[in-house]
């Protein structure tokens, strides 16, 4: 009995030591993924690659169109985000034209067909510019990233679907010769 | 005024169409307001696509095939169209829950179900740098972020399967039917080239241009097409999970593969326009840039019965009746079936029977077109109570059209062309530039 009480206590100890030391990670408490244990929880995981600027830190607060101080259009989680690329200022306008689009997707009355239209053409407009200021293959990735950022929350998603459903039907037709600076 | 005596001054005006029509000069000697008559490549998305997502597959496609074909320009026009059943986006729905389902699973404390933007990527690739990035801080393999793709993939597979059995209805591509009816009537060649569920969407449409046409004007290409039915090449891709998934739902009917590609790093699917078919690291773009431009190869230039114009306006309905198209130019100038040529533009194509359309253009000479207002409004002349009349009109500068749908009102004959019923109005003005603008009111 005092054997089994000894082994217990040692294999507490063992067990509190590979917790404490979270498989070599810098002391973060640990959690589980799909029931495989892991060094740190979710929210510390997000929190790390949020700190090491590999995810931008995004607005996740429950307004639709999220925090926009300066007004543009762009939301400001979402500008600087374009802002930290390298790209050039007219690749940088593109995308932020289209994070404004969607924000606009977002918010717009779908029984209102002359805004649905003016949305359809605002976003239109800025995938043209992305495929016209970067290289060849390279604005379709980026416009899935923004797209991803911009419409990153269950609301956000809700209103976007739907905007994406009142479109079912539509046409947009090309616009040549668009001048994007 | 008698009934017949109208019938017959209409008849005159009818006959002197063609006549009437020339008096204004066509586009194509005038300006470089309009494109002059070519080829329209027209896109149908695929499953899953946002409206983002196909414009963009849009501009993927004019990239690969140009915007010169033989001399003509080629214009490029999306027939978008969406996965789910009504209004209500069910189908994203359904996807989101199954996100949220899932994520949970993954992660008890909910963090990772908030954040959408993981679904976006699981929809498509776990692999994608976001994802990426997550397993390897947490030191867990790929495949606990494959398990919410494997879900919502199969989710979106039953939801193609679903589509295939209970395919779009007259009332899903109506506006299709109105691109295609502008088209005709203009002269364009058109190409249809289609990916995943837009060949659902497609054959219809190709289908009802085939209707209008007594020429070999419009030809398909189809693209990973679940559709059994095909009315041109098509390219279907070993790797394409989604509609090798259809037959896990009993829809063995699929098309040939008739294309082997290596896995990419990006498209899990295998399925989507710009990851695997248009991937510009793989066989798969050139395949359908060939396809295209057979396709281009074969068409030729239709008789036109309307002009192309600054903007156009046509009017269609749902059967028999004669139903006017009106239009009041900015100096006030009524045209209309007793009054064809404007100022500005003409009524070119009228219809006293059945359907439409009847077709308005407004002048791409820049001596001759006029900054203001342009009113449009129809009147149902005889014998189309009850109908529901579409007016849509297309800016040569691109952009949506603007659709108008309503009821053709009472039966007004004579006394209604005073004062049809208004449906929309145009404005033209000149920018910094000097350059002419259309928007709609």
């Amino acid at each position: 009995m005092t054997q089994l009480w000894k082994h217990g206590v040692l294999a507490l100890l063992v067990a509190a030591m590979v917790a404490g030391c979270g498989n070599g990670s810098d002391g973060a408490g640990g959690g589980t993924a799909g029931g495989i244990p892991t060094p740190y929880s979710f929210k510390e995981a997000f929190s790390k690659l949020e700190a090491s600027g590999q995810l931008p830190v995004l607005d996740r607060s429950d307004s639709i169109a999220g925090l926009d101080a300066n007004a543009n259009g762009v939301r400001d989680d979402i500008e600087r985000h374009i802002d930290s690329k390298p790209d050039t200022q007219a690749q940088k306008n593109s995308l932020k034209a289209l994070s404004r689009a969607l924000g606009k997707a977002m918010t717009v009355d779908t029984k209102d067909k002359n805004a649905l239209r003016e949305v359809a053409n605002s976003i239109n407009l800025a995938v043209i510019c992305s495929h016209q200021t970067y290289p060849l293959g390279a604005a379709s990735p980026l416009g899935d990233e923004i797209e991803k950022f911009t419409v990153n929350t269950r609301a956000r998603y809700d209103a976007y679907m739907k905007f994406n459903s009142a479109m079912n039907g539509t046409g947009m037709k090309g616009v040549k010769g668009v001048k994007c600076d | 005024m008698t009934e017949l005596t109208c019938a017959q001054l209409r008849a005159t005006f009818v006959t002197a169409v063609l006549l009437l029509a020339a008096a204004v000069p066509a586009h194509a000697a005038e300006s470089s307001l309009c494109e002059t008559r070519g080829y329209t490549v027209g896109f149908f998305n695929g499953v899953w696509n946002t409206t983002r997502k196909a414009y963009d597959g849009r501009v993927f496609l004019e990239n690969l095939l140009g915007s010169v074909y033989n001399g003509e320009p080629v214009e490029y026009e999306n027939f978008y169209n969406t996965t789910g059943e009504e209004n209500g986006a069910t189908m994203a729905q359904d996807i989101a829950e199954v996100f949220i389902q899932r994520a949970d699973e993954i992660d008890s404390s909910g963090e990772l179900a908030r954040r959408f933007e993981y679904l976006w990527d699981a929809a498509n690739d776990p692999r994608r740098p976001l994802w990426a990035r997550l397993v390897d801080v947490l030191r867990v393999p790929i495949a606990l972020a494959e398990r919410i793709y494997t879900a919502i993939s199969t989710k979106l597979v039953a939801g193609f399967a679903r589509m295939l059995s209970n395919p779009p209805t007259e009332m899903d591509y109506a506006e299709h039917r109105l691109i295609v009816d502008r088209l005709t009537t203009e002269g364009q060649k058109i190409l249809m080239v289609a990916h995943s569920q837009g060949n659902l969407f497609m054959n219809p449409a190709y289908d009802y241009a085939k209707t209008k046409l007594t020429t070999n004007s419009v030809a398909t290409v189809h693209v990973a097409p679940a559709s059994p039915k095909l009315s041109g090449p098509h390219l279907l891709a070993n790797i394409d999970l989604m509609i090798n998934g259809l037959r896990s739902f009993g829809w063995n009917s699929v098309p040939a593969i008739n294309l082997a590609l290596p896995l990419s790093g990006n498209d899990k699917s295998g399925h989507t326009l710009d990851g695997t078919y248009l991937d510009i690291s793989r066989a798969g773009r050139m395949r359908v840039q060939q396809m295209a431009d057979q396709g281009l190869a074969s068409l030729v230039t239709p008789p036109a019965a309307g002009n192309r114009g600054f903007f156009t306006a046509m009017l269609s309905w749902d059967g028999p009746g004669d139903v006017d198209l009106h239009t009041f130019e900015p100096t006030g100038t009524h045209v209309y079936y007793l009054s064809k040529i404007g100022q500005v533009g003409a009524l070119d194509v009228d219809n006293r029977i059945a359907d439409g359309p009847e077709h308005y253009y407004a002048s791409c000479n820049t001596s001759q077109l006029q900054e203001g207002t342009y009113r449009f409004g129809i009147n149902n002349y005889r014998n189309a109570t009850g109908r529901t009349a579409t007016v849509q009109v297309t800016l040569a500068q691109g952009g949506q059209p603007i659709t108008r749908v309503l009821d053709v009102g009472a039966e007004r004959g004579l006394v209604g062309n005073n004062s049809p019923i208004e449906v929309l109005a145009v404005n033209v003005t000149k920018d910094a530039n000097g350059k002419f603008v259309a928007t709609a009111q």
